[in-house]
């Protein structure tokens, strides 16, 4: 990756100014002009750098539920019952995981794939009542606190 | 507290989540919806303040930019407040929360290119936070990931 190429990723990551001409303002800040800075920004939505850009939505505020669900599979049958998981649209992350100890040692852990669901409030229960009815351990795990939330990768 | 978004609102928001790449999104995304573009961003920073909207910016793919390494830290404290806070401070720490129901209490997310250095980051988290029981949880394989986007 370009450095100019970095500079404006790591500008958009964190904030898009909210004005007529957003890419004009991201250009002026890096020295370059907005005709750069869209087609930087261009290439990245083609070969999958951004995934998107625009408002990130608090589902919390717009009648959703968010949640993070692990589940105990065996591994065997890891990919069929990831792929059902998946499928359902509310289901944004889903990932095998396996557990490490901090000297680097594998440990045995009961949970093995962990994902979030957004639902809608009245949806969200039978959703996961649809989930558990594929038969496996689900373990739902609540936030009572967020201390943060702001993806800022070092890139 | 969905009831109190107008219809009108809600399709802002829909427009809102994946914006045009041009000199003036918000005027393309007004005579879409036949809305002013000063309203446009008039509603939108609205939208920020009551919280409907976190932030404003690109969603990154972070495997795309090589950081390809993320581990969910597990850990057991005592003081969940305190020390989630000092957790949070670090700035490689992207979430963290604060979860019930578990034997583990307080959960966090790091993101680095090497996987060694999630160790690092996790020891030296801990370290500085005074935390004693951890696990790291590294994602093995990537089965979905997406951003939340409102539907129809």
């Amino acid at each position: 990756m370009e450095e100019i190429e970095k500079k404006v990723l790591r500008k958009v990551q964190v904030e898009l100014p909210l004005t007529e001409k957003p890419f004009e303002e991201i250009g002026k800040a890096l020295g370059i002009s907005s005709e750069e800075v869209i087609s930087i920004i261009k290439k990245s939505l083609e070969d999958g750098k951004i995934r998107k850009i625009g408002a990130v939505l608090n589902p919390n505020k717009l009648g959703y539920e968010t949640m993070l669900l692990a589940v105990k599979v065996p591994e065997d049958e890891l990919e069929w019952v990831a792929q059902k998981i998946s499928s359902y649209h509310g289901v944004t992350h889903n990932y095998l995981r396996a557990a490490y100890e901090k000297n680097g040692e594998k440990k045995e852990q009961n949970y093995n794939l962990w994902f979030t669901l957004i639902e809608r409030k009245e949806r969200f229960f039978d959703v996961v009542s649809e989930i558990r009815k594929l038969g496996y351990d689900v373990k739902m795990l609540p936030k009572s606190k967020v201390f943060k939330i702001g993806v800022k990768f070092d890139i | 507290m969905l009831n109190l978004i107008f219809d009108e609102d809600l399709k802002l928001l829909k427009e809102l989540q994946n914006i045009p790449i041009t000199e003036r999104p918000f005027k393309v995304i007004g005579e879409k919806l036949s809305i002013p573009e000063r309203e446009v961003l008039g509603r939108a920073r609205r939208f920020l303040e009551r919280g409907y909207i976190r932030r404003f910016a690109a969603s990154i793919n972070h495997r795309e930019v090589g950081i390809l390494h993320n581990a969910m830290v597990l850990c057991k404290v005592r003081d969940v407040d305190v020390v989630g806070e000092k957790v949070a401070r670090h700035k490689e720490v992207t979430h963290c929360y604060q979860r019930d129901g578990f034997e583990y209490n307080l959960f966090y997310m790091i993101h680095s290119k090497k996987r060694n250095r999630c160790f690092e980051m996790a020891e030296r988290i801990a370290k500085n936070c005074g935390i004693s029981g951890y696990l790291l949880l590294f994602s093995e394989k990537e089965f979905k990931k997406t951003s939340f986007v409102l539907g129809d």
